[in-house]
């Protein structure tokens, strides 16, 4: 029986997005629009989905005088990968 | 990259290279903190040894020690300057274990004679490097750590072997001293100096 795929993590740049922060404490918005070649406009967007649903952490503050993003997943993040992983394994199968 | 919909074999893949970049970065920027430490470790013995053998009053030179310390923190503040744009737990247990390695080679001077120190700088640097070397999945500075480990067996045979050979005065006074600053101005360059030029030599490949 196939599992249904987080629609939140299944689309291309989120799912960058938690794969980067999975392996990671924490990371700042430059260095994830560096590592996913997203636009910060578009990258921006897709971090706030992923805040609002409790997935990411994303704290705003200053480095000296420039201000600095830095963003950190949450447990439920950490559970939700874990489950689109799981549902990944049961489409792939004997492929993973 | 935009928000697109993917396959099944799509996401895995995204999946695998994402983690995969974070990893290689793990490896960004530890050749260099090797490199100051190792070369002034090196060059601060090395003047040691020149002031054993050419000044008659040497030991109060022997205070040029802490040289390593001032020198190797004052060239991090300069060359080590990293932007921290991602932290990870590797990066963080790295940190931990030398600031902890830093404190006690820093005691050591002042627990009690300075007998046995360059062995236990050796074997408290040469377990820095052979773990430090086993989180990052390094098997050649692992190795290199390991027979930095083993090489501390080199004090105990140098005195036995100079024992046969010097007379006790020597013996206890500059000629071991001598000798034993070469063997760890050796051991310190083949261990901090030739690790850092490794992991630098493996962070330039990982870049281009």
């Amino acid at each position: 029986m196939f599992k249904e795929l987080n629609p939140l993590l299944h689309s291309e740049l989120r799912l960058a997005v938690v794969s980067l922060l999975i392996s990671v404490e924490s990371a700042d918005f430059v260095y994830i629009k560096e590592q996913t070649k997203a636009t910060a406009g578009n990258l921006s967007v897709q971090l706030d989905k992923l805040q609002k649903a409790g997935y990411i952490k994303v704290e705003k503050g200053f480095k000296g005088k420039m201000p600095r993003t830095t963003c950190s997943i949450t447990p439920e993040g950490v559970s939700a990968f874990e489950e689109y992983v799981k549902a990944l394994r049961s489409y792939l199968g004997d492929k993973i | 990259m935009e928000e697109k919909r993917m396959n099944e074999a799509e996401s895995l893949e995204l999946i695998i290279s994402m983690i995969n970049d974070s990893r290689a970065r793990m490896t960004k920027n530890l050749g260099t903190p090797f490199l100051i430490w190792g070369y002034t470790t090196v060059i601060v013995s090395i003047c040691q040894a020149v002031i054993v053998a050419c000044v008659e009053d040497f030991y109060p030179y022997l205070w040029g020690w802490f040289a390593i310390p001032v020198v190797g923190w004052l060239l991090m503040l300069l060359f080590n300057k990293q932007e921290k744009t991602v932290t990870n737990y590797i990066d963080r247990c790295i940190n931990a274990l030398w600031c902890a390695i830093g404190v006690a080679a820093f005691l050591l001077p002042f627990l009690g004679s300075f007998e046995g120190i360059f062995v236990d700088v050796i074997l408290l640097i040469g377990v820095g490097t052979a773990t430090t070397a086993t989180v990052i999945k390094d098997k050649v500075v692992k190795r290199i750590g390991y027979a930095a480990i083993f090489s501390s067996l080199l004090f105990p045979v140098t005195r036995w072997v100079l024992l046969r050979f010097l007379t006790f005065e020597q013996f206890a006074g500059r000629e071991r001293y001598l000798v034993e600053c070469i063997i760890f101005a050796v051991i310190m360059f083949l261990l901090l100096v030739v690790s850092g030029h490794i992991l630098n030599y493996k962070k330039k490949c990982l870049k281009n």
